[in-house]
């Protein structure tokens, strides 16, 4: 005899209960879903921002805030790093190439990004894959904007649209609009999945231009325009890429000593690993809120199964008279918690990626996060496959309770 | 030579913890074809001498065979088989599995028994047509809704279900712990007639239990529950 039939209609007869502990086990498994997904493409999308850079140079402050604000366009700098030491450290033998960051300015919630041209010359990300122009090309004007992907697409602009820069990272407030300067983009980037597609690429020149004259009334863009004082004072960080991976922990400690000014250098993969370390506590926070979620899913299946156990005894008579054995009635019973676990695990799955289609706009605009819809991975699997069990050996409890009362039953018919 | 399907000798059973046996009986058999009414109120030890007919217990000391197989010698498993393949049971009342329907209340036997779901299936070509004989037999045309959930039926069909379902796959003996009680005297009658034309045909063996002596007039064969009782009871 197929128990699984018989406990299928068995909980179709009792369909409001059993609906509700499923979707109670729906619940809980698109929780634990959706932490384990964003904990891994949280790691994997910040892992992919940054790639073949071997050390990267700011003001003195914490590793993670460096990496945070030059890589991840997260929080601001503390200090600024002086135009001399980029270009004497730059210079140093071993170096193969320097990118100079300089950031403080926005333009409609983006962050502008003033940089050179070797940007989009040496800047990789995820699996070593260089920066693509989806249209237009890299700035050469003081005045050009090169944009990421998102802006681009967000903003609706096109090559040779004209944008104004704001000064600070608010909303545009009217007051602090760079609006003596306009910009005309150059060039539009293809989308890497990374923060590069929130930004708004600018020359040093532009950024040097954009402030000269700043607060002060009158104000001459030609005048501005010209000339060799466009040479930059200070950038906010650099990154660097080195003929060896050998020559970074020298490098790094020759910059860490830098006697001119208190630089700070960092090895990218250090500083995430540090940031890992950071998040952990949030992040076993939450798996250890959705684990209890589950279990506390499990108490409920159980609840209900025992609940039902003893207005059930003359089903289990029934059965056990036309010959079922006390196996029997045990796999029942255990068959309705193995079923009701795993139509949990179905609708979870279900309910996850309709609670991530609907939020997946926001979280790519609020942290860059794009959660992909879909199935689950092994790690996943080897969870859910977990609760099944979980849910069948649940299911054992209410089967010993209703073996010890077909044994003290048998066939007698009380009730 | 006569066979015997149900075979007593020397049998004493008594529940743990209990000073004197409840049940004791020297000798009984009942022979296939034979139909049996034990008379006997309740609380008499009756659920006990049927947990043993069926195998549900075993005796404590003495023999008790069923289709020539002592009980005491089975393992759990073989004696669940030995009811499965042999024994059709009726109850008092509430015969039937609320959450299946009414040919799958009447075939759930065949689904436990292969050896009934073969007999259904050679008699009558399948388990199906083997329900819908005795559906056919046990009901008036056009007197069941088949699509009613079985909790709708009156007990008086309740009763004709639980009937079929003892009957199909043609098991050798039929227990019927006081199928009528719940019945008025028509329905009673009626069920009690049904029930003999089936077994005729098969030759099954049947016991009924009832304290109601007024159906003692429809069997050959009588015993008062004293008769299986250690102490008796008046």
């Amino acid at each position: 005899m197929n128990m699984l039939r018989l406990a299928w209609k068995s909980l179709l007869n009792r369909r409001s209960t059993a609906l509700l502990t499923m979707l109670t086990i729906a619940v809980s498994v698109a929780l634990l879903l959706g932490v384990e997904k964003m904990r891994l493409h949280a790691r994997q999308s910040f892992a992919n921002t940054v790639s073949s850079t071997d050390l990267i140079v700011g003001a003195r402050s914490g590793s993670v805030q460096l990496l945070l604000y030059s890589v991840f366009r997260i929080g601001n700098a503390t200090n600024n790093i002086s135009w001399e030491s980029y270009r004497e450290i730059a210079a140093l033998p071993g170096v193969r190439w320097a990118i100079p960051i300089s950031l403080g300015d926005s333009h409609r919630g983006y962050r502008v990004v003033g940089t050179t041209r070797d940007y989009f010359e040496h800047f990789r990300y995820a699996n070593k894959r260089r920066l693509e122009f989806s249209a237009g090309r890299a700035f050469e004007d003081t005045y050009d904007a090169v944009l990421g992907a998102e802006v681009a697409l967000q903003l609706g602009y096109q090559s040779g649209d004209r944008l104004i820069l704001t000064h600070g990272l608010g909303a545009d407030g009217l007051a602090a609009d760079h609006s003596d300067k306009p910009f005309a983009v150059s060039g539009i980037l293809a989308p890497t999945g990374t923060p590069v597609d929130r930004s708004v690429h600018v020359s040093l020149a532009g950024i040097e231009a954009i402030h000269i004259n700043w607060n002060k009334i009158e104000t001459n863009p030609t005048l501005a325009r010209s000339s060799s004082d466009l040479r930059p004072r200070a950038i906010t960080a650099f990154m660097l890429g080195l003929d060896s991976r050998l020559l970074a922990f020298k490098l790094q400690r020759e910059i860490n000593q830098y006697a001119r000014e208190p630089l700070l250098a960092i090895f990218p993969g250090v500083a995430l690993q540090e940031l890992w370390d950071l998040m952990r506590v949030g992040e076993q926070a939450l798996l250890i809120i959705s684990l209890l979620v589950a279990a506390a899913a499990m108490v409920g299946l159980l609840a209900v199964s025992l609940a039902a156990l003893n207005e059930r005894r003359r089903e289990m008579a029934i059965l056990r008279s036309v010959g079922a054995s006390h196996l029997h009635v045990m796999g029942l019973l255990v068959s309705e918690s193995a079923l009701l676990t795993a139509f949990g695990i179905v609708l979870g799955l279900v309910l996850q990626n309709a609670v991530l289609l609907v939020l997946q706009p926001w979280l790519v605009d609020q942290f860059g996060l794009l959660l992909p819809l879909g199935l689950p991975g092994a790690r996943e699997w080897a969870t859910l496959g977990g609760l099944q069990l979980v849910g069948i050996l649940v299911g054992l409890i209410p089967a010993w309770c209703g073996y010890r009362n077909s044994l003290a039953d048998g066939l007698s018919t009380r009730l | 030579m006569n066979q015997y399907l149900i075979e007593i000798e020397n049998l004493r059973f008594s529940w743990p913890g209990a000073t004197a046996p409840l049940l004791a009986c020297d000798s009984f058999c009942l022979a296939r074809g034979e139909h049996l009414f034990v008379r006997g109120p309740s609380g008499s030890g009756k659920s006990t001498l049927l947990g043993l007919l069926t195998g549900i217990l075993t005796p404590e000391s003495g023999r008790l065979s069923l289709m020539q197989q002592d009980t005491a010698n089975l393992s759990a498993t073989r004696r669940d088989r030995l009811r499965a393949d042999h024994i059709g049971y009726i109850f008092q009342q509430f015969n039937l599995v609320p959450y299946l329907d009414l040919v799958e209340n009447i075939i759930l036997p065949c689904r436990f028994s292969q050896r009934r779901g073969n007999n259904a299936e050679r008699t009558h070509g399948s388990i199906a047509a083997a329900a819908e004989y005795l559906l056919r037999h046990l009901f008036t045309e056009g007197e069941l809704d088949r699509n009613a959930p079985v909790a709708n039926l009156s007990v008086g069909q309740q009763q004709r279900v639980a009937a079929a379902r003892a009957l199909i796959g043609d098991p050798d003996i039929v227990i019927a712990d006081e199928p009528t009680s719940s019945l008025d005297f028509g329905a009673r009658e009626r069920f009690v007639d049904l029930l003999f034309e089936r077994l005729e045909e098969t030759n099954a063996t049947l016991v009924f239990v009832s304290h109601d002596p007024t159906l003692g007039a429809h069997f050959k064969r009588e015993a008062g529950i004293n008769e299986f009782r250690a102490q008796a009871i008046t």
